[in-house]
């Protein structure tokens, strides 16, 4: 398996871009983009037009497009909790919904939208047996932190800073990570 | 119809083996495409939604292929679409060819419709090498220069073309004072340290007793190599992002991820060293490192610019990773106390529990962590899918 993103300039959006060119560069092989629903916005519902123009040249057809769909800019919004002490800013951090496997339905690739977690391995299982591209979109839980290996002081000071000047999501916020502690 | 200047560069990419474009049409590069178009099945133009998307796509086929990836704009607009994806190659050392249109050579400097200076939007994306061709004669040395030096400098390089000249029959350099003959063809050179550095990265190496080795790109295709070493130093593998490909995640001492999205184990290894080891990494976040003093430090990189760069490092080893890591492991001594190496061992285990009791957290409605968690464990069934999973097994490195 080969596995890339971009490293050091770190960049929004290469995801499907880079799965296209995966395809172009190992037609028999699957490609899989891991993708936020920013990124998707920002450049991937475009770039599943340039899939649905191709997909059919390839040996294989499967190329799956996991988009992970919490509505919430979410790794920038953990990073203004956690490095900077903020709390969310919904104006630059809440994302409009968009039908992300729908779209790709009436683009005439497949596509499921998954909102509960004992379907995930059926939707895998589509996923990867499907006769065209597919995007699995799967509904998710912006109140999950991404996972330090350890909190510092400092961060773990940001956090409740951010939490107790008010940030909108901090019940949920707070409940998860207390979960996620414990588990 | 005499063959175009267009025509010619087409066929000179195709003697480099370029076979594929990524792009977007415009008119400042018609006649380019115009050749593109004569030359059939011989060069494929892959149609992108945006330049950008071309510039990445062009930076993926280097990545996954290790040949040079093309990608094409038109003038102004279109050549400004591209930065972005030509920065992502750039950082990431990848060898990646820009051809971008420009106003007629008559018009430039006339504020011309969608006249923009290239030649400075291109210099620091494409410090290596950009050039406006002027005449019919020069395209044959700048195609070979810019793929040449996009594949030895690991680097973005530019051409830009007027799109009158692109449409003007072609002209052989004449045999006469200043002019350029250059020819197609690459090697790639086997690059080792010297035996005094070897011998020397060996010493620190033998001398530590709790050695944390960290990879990334640049040790994509030393799966072998860095067991190999690892198992006899008794140490644990940390994997930067771009390492991600180098070794399974499923070995027992694979620490996987490292930084702030990074796992525990690999945190416990790098707080604990005594000895840090980075295989082709310019893992930025020196937080997650050593502390300075803590570990005596080895590094190799094929790139002498990125040597010491993120930790002082006693040795520095300019080298390729696998042929360097092969020198030096004859000269490295079996460790015998396997205290250290179970120790990661132990936490690695730890860790897997952890990531699964935390991706089965329940949440609203789906924990983020579950979906690839799934992806391992609830799937797949599917018949045709082949036996590589998110986590791969032991013994099937991900190259």
């Amino acid at each position: 398996m080969m596995a890339s993103l971009s490293g050091n300039l770190a960049t929004m959006g290469p995801g499907v871009p880079y799965a296209i060119a995966a395809k172009f560069a190992f037609p028999d092989r699957v490609a899989i983009a891991l993708v936020g629903d920013g990124a998707m916005q920002m450049n991937g519902t475009g770039e599943l037009v340039t899939i649905a123009k191709y997909w059919r040249e390839w040996a294989d057809p499967r190329l799956i497009v996991l988009v992970l769909n919490n509505r919430d800019l979410n790794m920038v919004t953990w990073e203004q909790r956690v490095m900077a002490g903020d709390p969310k800013f919904p104006a630059s951090q809440d994302l409009p919904d968009f039908p992300y496997a729908e779209h790709a339905v009436r683009l005439g690739l497949d596509g499921l939208r998954v909102d509960n977690p004992d379907q995930l391995g059926a939707a895998w299982d589509r996923a990867l047996s499907a006769d065209r591209p597919f995007v699995l979109e799967a509904v998710v839980d912006p109140n999950v932190a991404t996972l330090p290996p350890h909190i510092t002081f400092k961060q773990a000071r940001a956090f409740m800073s951010s939490m107790l000047k008010g940030d909108p999501d901090r019940w949920g916020a707070i409940k998860q990570t207390l979960k996620d502690e414990l588990a | 119809m005499s063959e175009t200047t267009s025509d010619f560069m087409v066929k000179r990419l195709q003697a480099w083996g370029i076979r594929r474009l990524y792009g977007y049409p415009g008119d400042g590069i018609s006649g380019f495409l115009g050749a593109v178009a004569r030359a059939g099945d011989g060069m494929q133009f892959i149609q992108t939604r945006h330049e950008e998307m071309a510039a990445f796509m062009a930076c993926a086929h280097a990545k996954f292929t290790g040949e040079v990836g093309v990608c094409l704009a038109t003038s102004g607009p279109g050549a400004i679409h591209l930065l972005n994806g030509l920065y992502d190659a750039a950082m990431d050392h990848q060898p990646v060819v820009a051809i971008v249109g420009q106003s007629s050579r008559m018009a430039i400097g006339g504020s011309y419709q969608q006249e923009v200076d290239l030649q400075t939007l291109f210099k620091d994306v494409a410090c290596e090498y950009v050039q406006t061709a002027s005449h019919p004669a020069q395209v044959r040395h700048l195609i070979d220069r810019a793929v040449r030096i996009a594949k030895v400098r690991r680097s973005v390089t530019c051409l830009i073309l007027p799109n009158d000249l692109q449409e003007v029959p072609y002209e052989a350099p004449p045999r006469k004072h200043a002019t350029i003959h250059s020819g197609v063809g690459h090697a790639t050179p086997r690059v080792v340290p010297s035996e005094a550095d070897l011998e020397r990265a060996a010493a620190v190496l033998n001398a530590c007793e709790r050695v944390a080795i960290l990879v990334g790109a640049g040790a994509l295709g030393a799966a072998e190599e860095v067991t190999a070493v690892a198992d006899r130093l008794g140490a644990g593998v940390a994997k930067a992002l771009l390492g991600k490909a180098v070794l399974p995640d499923a070995l027992p001492f694979v620490t996987g991820p490292i930084g702030l999205l990074g796992s525990e184990p690999s945190w416990e290894m790098t707080s604990h060293c005594d000895g840090l080891l980075v295989v082709g990494s310019s893992f930025p976040y020196s937080e997650f490192l050593p502390k300075e003093g803590q570990a005596r430090g080895v590094q190799i990189d094929l790139d002498g610019r990125m040597l010491s760069l993120r930790y002082p490092m006693e040795v520095n080893l300019a080298g390729d990773s696998v042929e360097t890591l092969r020198a030096l492991l004859p000269r490295l001594t079996q460790k015998t106390d396997r205290s250290w190496r179970d120790t990661i061992e132990k936490n690695v285990a730890k860790w897997w529990k952890t990531l699964e009791e935390r991706a089965l957290v329940a949440a609203k409605p789906i924990n983020p962590q579950r979906v690839f968690w799934s992806c391992r464990h609830g799937c797949p069934t599917a018949a045709s899918w082949p036996p590589t999973r998110a986590r791969r097994r032991a013994g099937s490195p991900a190259t």
